[in-house]
């Protein structure tokens, strides 16, 4: 195989110490990180200053999905914060005196209360979760994946960002400016009563969506259009086909809570009327419009995280996903699907109980293809070669919570069941089990296998198992409960249960969940820190044994162009059996070598896997 | 293992200097002057100076721009679709009223406009035509007539919102119009503006529909007898609303006619906004044609501005008939 | 596990607790309060049927992934996997198994939706009117009873909710009822209670500040004792010395949420140092007896210093002379002001003064024209 390239001449100085030990002709001298770099002979402040600029206004897909990660991270810690904030308040019943004020068991006021889980529950969604796997993984390594240079339109991608960015300031705003108490649902016509702050909020979110509009575009175009040759779309990752799906949810259903936001505006500003019933206006076609988009919203948030733990469970079972047709397929049937039953919000609405029929039972329909998924992950571990390393323990997680999530998710879908639990704890616990047990557990799954790739560095194994055992013991402590007093009839978005006193243990067991949670999702933030160290010792290119195309041929981390030759793809993304054979040590079993960047293997590199 | 020898153009690192801090930037933008050339990227490769270094080739690149564009105007689609949908559920909930509502809008004006916005896709799409056959000049011509036309478009809906604000026709709940106020085309046609209907101001604890007034309608084809029109349904409102909603089926002083009238301001607004931004894109266009940016071999721009300004076209095809004439 | 049995047999007994005290109740159980309405136990057994079958479905899910991890844990770096061809059987099977059990899961909710939403045609139907932030529900006859209810043992009741203000929604756990309840129209939702007792209502749909403190009572009484009331008026709710009657009014219609009494700032201006305070909107320039009365019924035209476009909710038509008289008087009481009068009940008022209040007024117009 070595005479069917030509060998690139070597740059003997150009080399860094740490690249030494990636095969001849392919160490990473262009490492997206640090290259483009201001010249050499800036100085000083400039040098920072142009450091700067060099990334904030890089076109680098690279560049923009770290970017992103660091937002979405601090937004994560903002909401994260609000949360501990609730479950604080809800500690203890509240005292009252005779005249009915409150004297203790509170940290906080009942309108600060309604703006506290209010802004909680926007930043979560629209801040972090939303951006969360598809802004920052997806487009960090969706290029590379199909092996191109970058997304179709760089430039879009960085408006993206500052689209963002001004979007989440202008929701920042809201808060300086008296705070948001609406639910981040902002059901009309209270939303139209209530402090001003709200228009700032709704527009807020508005020019997230044109991010998000943006992204989904980029990434459907991306994969229409650039893949590389021989990248068939019978080859492509489950996580490309997991963000196809969610792009193809963005770009449709963003536009409606677009206009829903903007006619709320203009509800207050100019009194419109559409939805304010004393104008003669439908309170519940708000809630139509806000659910068409907002229940799509769900699978922009899961779908994402389907994509990652396909990745998770191939890598680290070392065995070609099980049914990766029906995978891939079930992510867009899940994307279609999920337009159809908005409804399911609304059964104790007042809309016609008709269509809280057909919306039930189409919400049923759902729980197949997502069966049909978890399922198959299972069934991936079968006859493979599991590899119990953190990421993995997340994607187990995963799968066990999101299950839970799941199944409730059927729960509240059945008529006359939801009826009874509908706006109590139980949803709260549902929806938690899937966004922050399904989402979030696979973006932390995500960022630790990727993050050699991203960042060129390992971080701490056992630190990484600890901090996984915290969050799951943490968040099971947190949010189970929460299934029992909803059913009990604990109502969400309540400051305070004079009404109940009797679910006063629970309420405190979930609060110290909720902080054996932080304890644990802090030790995550540690190893990360720890790990970026500049002696943490470098990573390999393919520490996990990955058989795609950003394990197989990008340096850790990759080049600033992805690629030193467009990749030529001849085998599925998990045909790990590939890879021995192409290391020559088919027979002997050898281990997965450890780099491939389109170069004949002249050198394997050993990597302590840790399974001696 | 997966390499291969054929492809090998792309790659950015061989035979160059090393050290390329372009910020990825391969083809350039504002390289381009005159007719398209070839530039010598830093692989030493010939590129066509248009095609960004992430592309393989100009057709790829010309593909996703157009993909790109089209999924761009599904979005547009579903936000216009939003409102539409909003239209609908209301003109079932209050069929009469709304029916009377339209009766104010101006339909002459309406159609004229139509007229223009037609006219001008077709300027756009000749412009495109233009860039086609390299003929600068017919390409700008036909771009700032469009913009020509755009404009006439805005001014004329000026005139018809100006019109409006004068007579208390406004949305939601500033909408005062008041009783006897002569239609457009009552004032078009000379005819006197005598108050149309009178009612007794009483309505309290009147039962539903019952109380509406029979409709005197001086010899218009659209009389009206609003007490046909029942309580819509789902709609319970207590007995001591009614005497607010009981003249459903007429427009005057009725909040509820404010609804279609936000509707209207909100459709027709964010429609204007779309040619404002129209108008900018296809100025920019003009710009950068008479700089000669475009030609036969790339005129992407052109065609997804045409694109753009088509499906804004057809949305105000949509909006004429729902608003104005049903 | 003996808990478990004292839950069984506590279930049998269904014994009604007057109100739950503890989280552990008898009639109840885990997850869901005691059932308290001929219908309760078609939605229970349905929420049990989803529960026992998901416990199944995650058991079965979790037993095979920790015994994948386990059999095929990694053991050698070289470890190699074996090919496995996926069988057309066992993907069939995850296809139909779950498709089966939803279908059956959708019919049974279905059924007991249908079955739990449309009331006998023997209901007696009582208007409920839901307002920031309390209850006032309104009798056939006039009677008005405010966070409180009573109805008779074993009839179906239908409520008739709708709201002057805001989204709110009635929910009653022991009941599995609930409904928005929605400005400009009118929404139902019935039961029939088959034992006496008290039950406590809830409000679901977020409604502002004192979202959590919308609740009420539903007192179920025997059918004789329905009827007294009917006659008599709301027990407890006998006459009253005006100031006593204020201070009731003020924790029941939650004035106390914007208003303090010890000279604490809130939403609203507080309570201590009302009385005679200097008020631009009022005649003589002070609060006096009928300024407040007019603030508390109009608030938007009497905004007092420093709170104006404080959108306090309007109570014309929700309360009648006597009760605005009884809240003067208590404002009276609170600043040392009060009248011989006010402490003592004078002309016995009839009980039932309600009546004299004609359930008419739009409060929801206050909203409205507010902004002008
Ligand atoms: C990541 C986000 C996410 C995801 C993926 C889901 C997934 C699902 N959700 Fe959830 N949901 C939310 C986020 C999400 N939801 C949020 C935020 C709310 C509250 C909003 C608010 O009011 O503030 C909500 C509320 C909500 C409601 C309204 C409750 C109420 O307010 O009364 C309903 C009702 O039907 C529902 C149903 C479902 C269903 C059926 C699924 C399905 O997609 C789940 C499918 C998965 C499985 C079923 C598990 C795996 C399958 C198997 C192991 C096979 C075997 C299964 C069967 C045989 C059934 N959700
Ligand atoms: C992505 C979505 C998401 C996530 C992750 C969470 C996470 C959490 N939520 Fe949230 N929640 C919502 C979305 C989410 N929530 C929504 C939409 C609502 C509804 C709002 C409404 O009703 O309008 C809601 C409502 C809601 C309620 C109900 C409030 C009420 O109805 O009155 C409660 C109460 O317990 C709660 C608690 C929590 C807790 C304890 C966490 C914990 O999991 C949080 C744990 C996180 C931390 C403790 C931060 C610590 C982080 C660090 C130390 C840094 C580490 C950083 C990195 C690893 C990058 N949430
Ligand atoms: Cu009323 Cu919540
Ligand atoms: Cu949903």
């Amino acid at each position: 195989m070595a005479t069917l390239t030509q060998a690139p001449p070597k740059p003997p100085k150009l080399v860094p110490r740490e690249a030494r030990a990636y095969p001849v002709g392919h160490e990473p001298v262009h490492n997206y990180l640090r290259e483009p770099r201001p010249a050499d002979d800036v100085r000083g402040l400039k040098r920072a200053w142009a450091w700067f600029k060099l990334w904030a206004l890089s076109v680098d897909h690279k560049r923009i999905g770290i970017m992103y990660l660091v937002a979405v991270s601090v937004f994560f810690t903002v909401g994260g914060l609000l949360a501990l904030g609730i479950r604080t308040e809800l500690f203890f019943v509240n005292t009252y005196d005779a005249s009915g004020a409150v004297v203790g068991g509170n940290i906080m006021g009942q309108d600060a209360y309604n703006r506290v889980f209010t802004m909680h529950g926007l930043v979560m969604v629209f801040l972090f979760i939303i951006p969360s796997i598809p802004a920052t993984m997806g487009n960090f390594l969706l290029p590379i994946m199909v092996g191109a240079k970058d997304v179709a339109f760089p430039r879009l991608n960085l408006l993206s960002l500052y689209v963002y960015m001004a979007g989440a300031i202008i929701a920042l705003i809201s808060i300086t400016t008296g705070g948001v108490d609406t639910g981040w649902t902002f059901y009309t016509p209270y939303s139209k009563e209530t402090g001003t702050a709200v228009i700032a909020m709704a527009m807020g979110a508005f020019v997230m969506g044109f991010s998000s509009i943006l992204t989904g575009l980029n990434f459907i175009v991306t994969i229409h259009k650039m893949r590389a040759p021989g990248m068939t779309w019978n080859r492509m990752p489950l996580f490309l086909w997991s963000l196809y799906a969610t792009s193809i949810v963005q770009i449709l259903a963003t536009p409606v809570i677009g206009i829903t936001l903007v006619l709320l505006v203009m509800e207050r500003v100019f009194g419109i009327g559409i939805f304010d019933p004393a104008l003669g206006g439908d309170p519940i076609l708000f809630q139509h419009f806000f659910w068409f988009y907002s229940h799509p919203a769900v699978y922009i948030m899961i779908l994402p995280a389907f994509g990652v733990i396909s990745e998770l469970m191939g890598t680290f079972s070392r065995q070609r996903v099980y049914g990766y047709r029906a995978v891939a397929l079930s992510s867009v049937a899940i994307a279609l699907l999920g337009f159809l039953v908005w409804g399911h919000h609304m059964f104790t609405s007042g809309q016609s109980p008709v269509s809280s029929v057909v919306f039930s039972l189409i919400t049923f329909l759902i729980g197949i293809p997502s069966g049909i998924k978890v399922f198959n992950w299972i069934w991936t571990m079968y006859k493979g070669s599991v590899w119990l390393k953190t990421p993995m323990i997340y994607a187990l997680t995963f799968l066990f919570l999101f299950t839970i999530g799941g199944v409730t998710g059927i729960m509240v879908g059945a008529l006359s069941v939801d009826i009874h639990l509908h706006d109590t704890y139980f949803v709260v616990a549902h929806f938690h089990y899937v966004m922050m047990g399904g989402t979030v557990m696979a973006f932390l799954g995500g960022i630790h296998y990727w993050w050699p790739k991203m960042t060129g560095k390992l971080y701490n194994e056992t630190l990484g198992k600890w901090s996984a055992l915290f969050v799951f013991v943490g968040f099971n402590m947190t949010f189970f409960i929460q299934f029992v007093m909803g059913s009990q009839g604990m109502p969400r978005r309540y400051y305070d249960y004079p009404d109940m006193p009797w679910l006063e243990p629970l309420h405190q067991a979930s609060t110290i969940g909720s902080y054996v949670l932080g304890v644990g999702l802090l030790l995550v933030l540690i190893n990360g820190l720890l790990s970026i160290r500049k002696k943490t010792p470098r990573a390999p290119g393919n520490p996990w044994g990955g058989a795609t195309l950003e394990w197989t041929h990008t340096t850790s981390p990759p080049d600033h162009h992805n690629f030193h030759h467009t990749p030529l793809v001849t085998h599925g993304p998990y045909d790990y059996e590939v890879l021995f054979r192409s290391s020559g040590d088919s027979q002997r079993g050898a281990p997965v070598p450890d780099v491939s960047v389109g170069a004949p293997q002249e050198m394997h590199v050993t990597v302590d896997d840790g399974t001696k | 293992m997966a390499t291969n020898p054929q492809i090998t153009v792309d790659d950015p690192h061989t035979g160059g200097d090393g050290a390329h801090h372009d910020g990825g930037h391969h083809g350039g933008d504002g390289h381009a002057h005159g007719e398209p050339h070839m530039m010598v990227g830093h692989d030493g490769e010939l590129h066509p100076s248009n095609l960004q270094f992430y592309f393989v080739s100009t057709e790829q690149q010309f593909e996703s721009a157009k993909l790109g564009m089209w999924l761009f105007l599904a979005t547009e689609i579903l936000l216009f679709g939003g409102m539409f949908v909003a239209y609908g559920i209301f003109r079932v909930l209050y069929p009469e009223l709304y029916e009377q509502a339209s009766m104010q809008l101006d339909t002459t004006l309406g159609a004229f406009n139509t007229l223009v916005l037609l006219l001008s896709s077709l300027t756009m799409a000749w412009a495109i035509r233009a860039a086609q056959m390299d003929n600068r000049k017919l390409l700008i011509q036909m771009l700032s007539a469009t913009i020509v036309l755009a404009g006439f478009f805005l001014v004329v809906k000026y005139f018809e919102y100006e019109h409006k604000y004068h007579l208390g026709i406004l949305p939601g709940e500033a909408f005062v119009l008041e009783e006897g106020t002569p239609r457009v085309e009552d004032l078009v046609e000379g005819v006197p503006a005598t108050p149309l209907i009178t009612f007794g101001e009483e309505s309290e604890g009147g039962d539903g529909g019952g109380d509406a007034a029979p409709a005197g309608e001086t010899g218009s084809a659209e009389a009206t007898p609003a007490a046909a029109s029942a309580a819509p349904a789902g709609d319970a409102a207590h007995s001591d609303d009614h005497g607010e909603y009981a003249r459903e089926g007429e427009i005057f002083s009725n909040r509820r006619a404010g609804i279609f009238f936000g509707i209207y301001y909100m459709m027709t607004g964010v429609h204007a906004i779309h040619i404002i931004i129209g108008m900018i894109a296809i100025g920019f266009l003009v710009y950068y044609s008479w700089k000669g940016k475009y030609s036969s071999v790339y005129y992407t721009p052109v065609e997804n501005v045409g694109l753009y300004w088509h499906i804004v076209d057809v949305i105000w095809i949509f909006v004429f008939p729902l608003m104005y004439l049903i | 596990m003996l808990r478990l049995a004292v839950l069984l047999q506590a279930a049998a007994d269904s014994v009604v607790l007057d109100e739950r005290t503890s989280f552990w109740t008898e009639g109840g159980s885990l997850w869901l309060p005691p059932q308290e309405s001929t219908t309760a136990h078609e939605v229970d057994s349905l929420f049990y049927f989803i529960l026992y079958t998901s416990l199944i479905l995650t058991l079965i899910v979790t037993a095979a992934m920790v015994y994948f991890v386990w059999k095929y844990r990694r053991k050698n770096n070289a470890d190699r996997p074996v090919d496995v061809i996926e069988s057309k059987w066992l993907e069939l099977s995850w296809v139909t198994i779950p498709t089966v059990l939803v279908l059956v899961v959708f019919f049974w909710g279905f059924r007991s939706y249908v079955s739990t939403s449309i009331p006998p045609s023997d209901a007696i139907t009582i208007n409920v009117k839901a307002h920031k932030w309390a209850w006032t529900f309104e009798y056939g006859n006039g009677m008005q009873g405010f966070s409180e209810v009573w109805v008779p043992v074993g009839q179906p009741i239908r409520l008739e909710m709708t709201s002057r203000d805001v989204l709110h929604s009635f929910y009653v756990p022991e009941f599995r009822i609930k409904h928005d309840v929605i400005p400009n129209r009118f929404s139902y939702v019935w039961f029939e209670a088959p034992e006496e007792g008290t039950y406590q209502v809830l409000c679901t749909e977020y409604c502002g500040t004192a979202h959590s403190n919308m609740g009420a009572k539903i007192h179920v009484v025997s059918r004789t004792e329905y009827y007294q009331i009917l006659q008599n008026g709301p027990p407890g709710q006998g006459p009253l010395p005006p100031a006593e009657l204020g201070e009731m009014l003020y924790t029941q219609r939650n004035c106390n949420t914007c208003h303090s009494i010890d000279g604490s700032a809130g939403v609203g201006p507080s309570w201590l140092g009302l009385w005679e305070a200097p008020r631009p909107g009022s005649p003589q320039g002070v609060a006096n007896e009928e300024y407040i009365a007019a603030a508390i019924l109009y608030p938007q035209e009497y905004y007092a210093p420093g709170y104006e476009g404080v959108n306090m909710p309007g109570y014309e038509g929700q309360l009648d002379e006597e009760q605005v008289a009884g809240l003067a008087a208590y404002i009276r009481l609170i600043n040392d002001a009060a009248t011989e009068s006010d402490l003592t009940l004078d002309a016995p008022a009839d009980s039932t003064g309600s009546d004299t209040a004609p359930p008419a007024g739009d409060g929801m117009d206050d909203t409205a024209t507010s902004t002008e």
